[in-house]
């Protein structure tokens, strides 16, 4: 029995075209492994294949993904590969190759016995958790230039999913969400759709912000203060619900330092 | 400032309803904003302050996707914005509009009689709070109250008027709660209701008896009539969507309330009773229970030495659960003989250890609602044993992978007619065992998360200490 480890880009055009050559190939499932980093340790008696993305197989990949797992299963299997793990290629592949051997692809997800599903769903579960934490905490300064800015270091990748969210509540407002950990930038012009910047630059004056700002900042911290009831107290509970790794970006925690507010390249 | 002052007049001029409080409620809320000169920071922390004791601060109930050109949109499942330094939610702007009230209730900050410092927020001010809060993601819309000033009618009024401003002007789509103040008109809590996603009347004490000694200007009936009155508006505003896509939404997260434990002598088995028969009855969304804290120093009002009884508010969530989700009745978790809950154990142990005849529940063929009784499966763990056993048969390697928490379970199901131990179905052994795994409760300080191991931490150790062989035979 012949492996194959296909080697792709870490983004959803990289593995989706290396689906597309796995199936392509006629591989089999359970001998192919998808990875997204180059190996350190080479396995003996494994082929390797270095796959470069390819726009149109990625697309044709998405098509026949979201026509028979669904927009819901597409959504998850999205979900899955923001997250940072190494095997997630492989198993969101054999999860794919499981799925579209069944007459209701969908409802692989469903086989909790599973391991590659199992891997699958812990994947996306931890992807969406940070995701919905993240639609909470992310907090907006407002620029002179009337601007919403907001940084955030999250460990997946999900600024895509809190684009998306923004720009649906926030229809008509300019926003930049800054994910520092990977110097990328989710831009949304009012009124037109948002999309990822890599690499932008901005100038130190263009980041001031706006008058008001203070005052309101200050308001919302005295605000958390008064709210909290003090025969309650429980900071363990809140760590929990609100991991530190957070705070640094977060109004209320702190004053707002300034450092923190320009940790990207500036021009 | 001015101009609100002429905003109210102009709208006092146009109302007919004016009965005298009305209007003196009126005046003294002019009164009030003209005399003031606190900041607005002063005021929030005022008014936040008073609001804090309202436990509600869900966002969750309604769907609204954005409509394209408004700020605001509406998540089904809610979102926290942050957590406090009690561990709650912050996810609404939670405040009073005033904490000046007419009421003398003996539990709490804003009665008539307690000289605490008094303040009011205009419509406009509250707008502005909400949106520029809004705007930078603090939170995820408004909730607010208000102690009575002048009648529930004028309370009520000025509730409206802020939304409508909210709503209207400003075109605000996201969340919004308000309170239904009793005893108010309900033409004004139906226009009220028009414009909100939730409302709330609070049930405050779980008794009518209880009511009576703790807010003696409250009446039972006065807190149920406009409960039922928006019940059956949200039901005719269902009916109403359901042939007029576009017909307005009354109430669409529905209703909730609250109730306080542990200031007036109900036992559990009363309080659990009512909150059943509010979800049937009244087809309440949730009810919440508080804490008693005690706040102001009142003969009538109990002296809990161990601070607000967070433990029995525990348990009263673990049942309400119970209730909502798992398809129990209350007269199943406890009965006239057995009013109270057991300290120890959660409701759902505590049921099966009283049925064990009903165990062991094979996974595998087990009906849905009877793996949901299981301790230690909930909601989510027993949908998914429901939906992987139709492709496998199901190990107990993969119940733990599902999430469901073994050490508690494992006493009460079998997988493919297997246990995982050889255990007994016996009350006491399992009560011992389930007793040595320490429950985690979400307020309980003294728990250490992490410990440094330490020779010196075993008690015996140091009631021993005698020869150095002996210490470490103990140890070990």
């Amino acid at each position: 029995m012949e492996e194959h480890i296909l080697i792709c880009e870490d983004s959803l055009e990289g593995i989706f075209t290396a689906v597309y050559c796995a199936y392509e190939k006629h591989y089999k499932p359970e001998n192919t492994a998808i990875q997204i980093t180059e190996e350190g340790n080479l396995r003996l008696f494994a082929v390797y294949e270095k796959i470069e993305n390819d726009r149109e197989k990625s697309k044709k990949v998405i098509r026949t993904l979201q026509r028979r797992f669904g927009e819901e299963g597409f959504y998850m299997i999205c979900l899955a590969l923001a997250s940072t793990d190494e095997g997630k290629g492989t198993a969101v592949y054999r999860t794919i190759a499981k799925g579209l051997r069944l007459s209701r692809p969908d409802t692989v997800f469903n086989r909790h016995a599973d391991a590659d599903v199992q891997r699958v769903q812990k994947l996306k579960y931890n992807a969406w958790h940070e995701m919905h934490q993240l639609i909470g905490f992310v907090r907006f300064r407002v620029l002179k230039s009337g601007i919403l800015f907001s940084e955030i270091q999250p460990k997946n990748h999900v600024i895509s999913f809190l684009a998306d969210h923004f720009a649906d509540r926030f229809p008509a407002e300019h926003f930049l969400i800054y994910d520092v950990g990977r110097a990328l930038f989710a831009v949304h012009e009012a009124g037109k759709p948002w999309f990822l910047a890599q690499n932008a630059c901005f100038k130190r004056e263009d980041m001031e912000e706006c008058e008001e700002e203070e005052i309101y900042q200050e308001l919302f911290r005295h605000f958390c203060h008064k709210i909290a009831v003090e025969a309650r107290e429980n900071s363990r509970l809140q760590r929990g619900m609100l991991p530190l790794r957070f705070r640094p970006y977060m109004t209320e925690f702190g004053k707002a330092d300034s450092s923190v507010g320009h940790s990207f390249r500036e021009q | 400032m001015k101009n609100v002052i002429v905003y109210i007049k102009k709208s006092k001029e146009g109302c007919t309803r004016a009965s005298a409080q009305y209007c003196e409620g009126e005046v003294a809320y002019m009164d009030y904003l003209s005399r003031e000169t606190m900041s607005i920071k002063e005021k929030l922390g005022i008014l936040s302050d008073a609001a804090k004791y309202d436990v509600a601060c869900t966002s969750s109930g309604v769907d609204r996707g954005g409509n394209g050109k408004d700020m605001g949109n509406a998540l089904a499942s809610g979102i926290c914005h942050s957590f406090s330094a009690d561990g709650r939610c912050i996810s609404l702007l939670k405040i009073l509009l005033t904490n000046e009230c007419i009421y003398d209730c003996k539990y709490c900050l804003n009665r008539r009689s307690n000289d605490v410092p008094r303040a009011a927020f205009t419509p406009e001010e509250i707008c502005d709070l909400t949106i520029s809060f809004y705007r930078r993601n603090y939170i995820e819309g408004l909730f607010l109250s208000s102690g009575i000033i002048g009648s529930p009618d004028l309370t009520m009024e000025l509730l409206y008027r802020t939304l409508a401003l909210l709503r209207h002007r400003h075109h605000f789509q996201g969340y919004i709660h308000v309170k239904a103040i009793p005893g108010a008109d309900w033409e004004l809590i139906r226009k009220t209701g028009l414009l909100a996603d939730r409302m709330s009347v609070n049930l405050e004490l779980p008794t009518a008896e209880g009511l009576r000694t703790l807010a003696p200007n409250k009446h039972r009936k006065s807190i149920l009539t406009p409960m039922r009155q928006i019940q059956t508006g949200i039901s005719n505003s269902q009916n109403e969507l359901a042939v007029y896509r576009h017909a307005p939404r009354f109430v669409p997260a529905g209703q909730s309330t609250q109730m306080i434990i542990g200031a007036t002598p109900e036992n559990d088995y009363q309080i659990l009773s009512v909150a059943e028969s509010l979800y049937r009855k009244f087809s309440l969304k949730r009810v919440f229970y508080s804490a008693f804290v005690r706040v102001n120093e009142d003969k009538a009002l109990p002296a809990l030495a161990g601070g607000p009884p967070l433990l029995r508010e525990h348990r009263l969530y673990q049942a309400d659960w119970l209730l909502r989700y798992y398809g129990f009745a209350a007269d199943e978790l406890l009965s006239e003989k057995r009013p109270n809950f057991n300290i120890l154990l959660d409701p759902k142990c505590d049921w099966a250890l009283r049925h064990l005849e009903q165990f062991p529940v094979d996974v595998q063929t087990a009906e849905y609602q009877m793996i949901l009784r299981v301790p230690g499966i909930g909601v989510k763990s027993a949908l998914k044993i429901v939906q992987a056993r139709r492709s496998a048969r199901l190990t107990f390697e993969d119940l733990k992978k599902i999430g469901v928490v073994l050490k508690r379970a494992l006493y009460f199901i079998t997988c493919g007619g297997k246990q995982m131990y050889p255990v007994k179905l016996e009350e006491d052994y399992i009560t011992r065992n389930l007793l040595y795994e320490k429950e985690r409760l979400p307020f309980d300080k003294r728990q250490v998360t992490y410990k440094q191991l330490s020779l010196f931490d075993d008690f015996r150790f140091m009631q021993t200490g005698e020869g150095e062989g002996r210490r470490w035979k103990n140890i070990s």
